[in-house]
């Protein structure tokens, strides 16, 4: 009995090692097989000439079943939070949700694509107002070196004005664009040629033109006593020259100039039957040096210029901006932005402010910034003011070159 | 006004279409514009001396946020083949292929290459995608350029988009591609000599871009600095990362020269390993082709594992 108990035993010690060894051996003897085969499949691919590589999607739409079929949609919400000195301010220390865009992307064929970007502002007067900002399509290559886009569009005039605000690098637009051009962006509906000027490899050059109609109107200010700018004004139709140069000096430098124009006039005043005809002109010069990963500093300055007919006995009104922005990481930027703008209606006045810019991006779709503001306007003799800005985004957004 | 207006720029414009015609007759050889430095330098291998190379992306810059130069999209506009990594990892590629207006390399076209067509693709999300998972990109782990069999895909891509543009030179495409194939494999037996001895090891990088390469050469993917990807490194995370490094006993780091080192410093020493630096791309830490940039990622993951 204590034979075939102690055999018994034996056995089972015995079976319990050999098993414990062929468990490890197995566990690498299947790695090991899971490489071959893997080299395997590799090289068997590689010996078949004609193989059949499927086209692998470049769109970020999901693959399989109808939502094949859908564009890219996406949505980007931004709130903004100011805390202002200024008592006569009745934003100040309040957080809005103040823009909200649902954009919609897509090619409708091989060369002709459709970009739709419906917003608004959720905290405008306490109701939303939403509406379609840009809705264009753009013929790609309808000749070689010439893009045809039709709708209606941010129009091409200074350097960031087709920006969306999502992707501005301040908080709030330079004083010399919103007393200008726009409180955000100067739109219009017509017809836009983007030419590529056939000049040199090492420069690109391109001329957009543009024939508008229903320009944006400059925002009536809903603050009492602080003066806001018209804008452009050009709410018939107008036109748009710009010409946009630009040569990389080296590997990791990039110059860009360019010269806009846009001319046009307001609608007819139904009491004098009178149009205020304006004229804008820009200037605008960007640097930017480009460094290990992420790290990139931008310099840029625009000068802008605005004659109406109107408008202080046709004098010119003019502003500037000069931006310098440094990110030193993926995650990190410091900006300082100084502008200055005077305003279309009364030339002998302006305005000016001097701010610090600090940019968190956590994601490729998720960033906060922080804008400390000093700076002087009519009525007030200075002021100071924080912004704290987010933005938030989903789905996959593109824009054109920007 | 109007009129002389648009009389103006048409004459302009005709003018200045028949130069862009004549100057594109006249150009000689193939002009290849890649997204990469690595696919640069596969096309160099592969194009030999017919095609003029220029990277959009230099070496070092973290390609999932390369902005758009104007000046690439002039390079673009005389291109004649166009070659992309794909799988999302240059969508900013497309801003600049639509502001070039160049029908040649428009998607779809004889000059378009997508030189992710037919690699077999890692860490496809298999479920539903949002921010919370950080910076995915759906169509898989698009770092399959440092897997060096992978290379050979890409340089048969490469090929095939050479010879749809210039169908003359053929066969001095496929005896470039040849000899490229044959120095892989001849390469390729050494470096898994090398790092045979380490199959099955543990390895932390910063971000997920060693999949391919991790794979190719049997080693075991341990975490990532970043929680996610393009999610910054947290302190929590790095924590809970250096308590599991140090009860399983890992000792490699390596980490891609773009990134901060604040983090893998800070690893290091509570783990107390010394971490590698591998180069980004080709052209980053003194390599110059694809080779060299194996070559040094296979002896620096040696020494990181050592």
């Amino acid at each position: 009995m204590k034979r075939i108990f102690f055999v018994l035993v034996c056995i089972l010690l015995a079976g319990d090692v050999l098993f414990a060894n062929d468990t490890s051996a197995g566990v690498s003897d299947v790695e090991e097989l899971k490489q071959k085969l893997y080299d395997l499949e590799q090289r068997l691919e590689l010996l078949q000439p004609d193989r059949n590589f499927s086209e692998q999607p470049q769109t970020t739409s999901e693959v399989g079943g109808r939502f094949q079929q859908l564009p890219d949609i996406s949505f980007i919400l931004q709130a903004k939070s100011k805390f202002a000195d200024d008592k006569a301010d009745p934003e100040k220390q309040k957080l809005r949700l103040t823009d909200a865009e649902l954009a919609l992307q897509s090619y409708v064929y091989p060369n002709v694509r459709l970009d739709a970007f419906i917003a608004g502002s959720p905290a405008e007067s306490g109701h939303s107002h939403f509406g379609i900002h840009e809705a264009f399509i753009t013929y790609l290559a309808l000749i070689r070196n010439l893009n045809v886009v039709i709708g209606q569009k941010f129009v091409p005039f200074g350097r960031v004005n087709q920006l969306h605000n999502h992707s501005w690098l301040y908080a709030r637009q330079p004083l010399a664009l919103s007393n200008l051009v726009s409180p955000e962006s100067l739109a219009g509906q017509g017809i836009l040629f983007d030419y590529n000027l056939p000049v040199s490899a090492e420069l690109f050059a391109r001329l957009d033109v543009g024939f508008w109609a229903n320009g944006s109107e400059g925002e009536e200010s809903n603050l009492p006593n602080i003066m806001v700018g018209p804008g452009a004004g050009v709410t018939d139709r107008f036109r748009t020259i710009r010409l946009w140069l630009a040569k990389s000096l080296g590997d990791i430098t990039e110059i860009e100039i360019g010269w806009s124009w846009a001319g046009g006039s307001s609608e007819e005043d139904a009491a004098t039957l009178v149009r205020n005809y304006v004229h804008l002109g820009g200037l605008d010069l960007s640097y930017r040096v480009f460094g290990r990963g992420a790290r990139r500093l931008l310099l840029r300055g625009e000068y802008i210029w605005r004659k109406g007919t109107l408008d202080s006995d046709g004098v010119r009104a003019k502003g500037y901006y000069l931006l310098a922005d440094y990110r030193w990481n993926r995650y990190n930027s410091v900006g300082f932005l100084y502008d200055w703008s005077e305003f279309p209606q009364d030339v002998s006045r302006h305005e000016s402010a001097v701010s610090l810019i600090l940019t968190r991006q956590f994601s490729e779709q998720y960033y906060v910034r922080l804008q400390a503001t000093h700076g002087y306007r009519p009525n007030a003799d200075s002021y100071n003011e924080l912004w704290l800005h987010w933005a938030w985004g989903i789905g996959p957004h593109t824009h054109n070159l920007e | 006004m109007t009129n002389t207006f648009v009389r103006v720029l048409t004459v302009v414009f005709v003018c200045l279409h028949v130069l862009a015609v004549m100057g594109s007759a006249a150009d000689g050889a193939v002009n290849v514009v890649t997204s990469t430095p690595e696919l640069a330098s596969i096309v160099r291998y592969v194009g030999g001396s017919k095609v003029s190379v220029y990277s959009i992306a230099r070496p070092d810059q973290d390609y999932h946020l390369v902005e758009p130069r104007p000046s690439d999209v002039s390079r673009i506009a005389r291109a004649d083949l166009v070659v992309r990594v794909g799988l999302d990892l240059d969508l900013w590629l497309d801003a600049l292929l639509n502001a070039a207006a160049n029908p040649k390399v428009r998607r779809g076209s004889a000059g378009y290459v997508d030189a992710s067509r037919g690699i077999d693709r890692m860490e496809v999300p298999k479920g539903k995608v949002t921010g919370a998972s950080g910076d995915i990109h759906i169509y898989g782990n698009p770092h399959y350029y440092y897997d060096p069999l992978n290379a050979k895909i890409i340089a048969r891509n490469i090929y095939e988009g050479l010879t749809r543009v210039l169908e003359g030179d053929k066969e001095y495409f496929q005896k470039n591609y040849n000899n490229f194939v044959d120095e892989i494999d001849r390469h390729m037996k050494a470096w898994q000599q090398k790092l045979a001895p380490h199959k099955g090891k543990p390895v932390v990088t910063y971000h997920k871009s060693a999949s391919y390469f991790i794979r190719r050469f049997g080693l075991r993917y341990f975490d990532q600095l970043e929680p996610n990807p393009g999610i910054p490194p947290s302190p929590s995370h790095i924590s809970q990362l250096i308590r599991r490094m140090k009860e399983e006993n890992v000792k490699a780091l390596v980490v891609e020269s773009i990134y901060p080192k604040r983090f893998p410093d800070l690893v290091a020493r509570e783990v107390g390993i010394k971490y590698q630096v591998v180069p980004y791309s080709v052209g980053s830490m003194g390599t110059k082709t694809y080779f060299d940039l194996i070559e040094t990622w296979v002896d620096k993951f040696v020494n990181a594992l050592d």
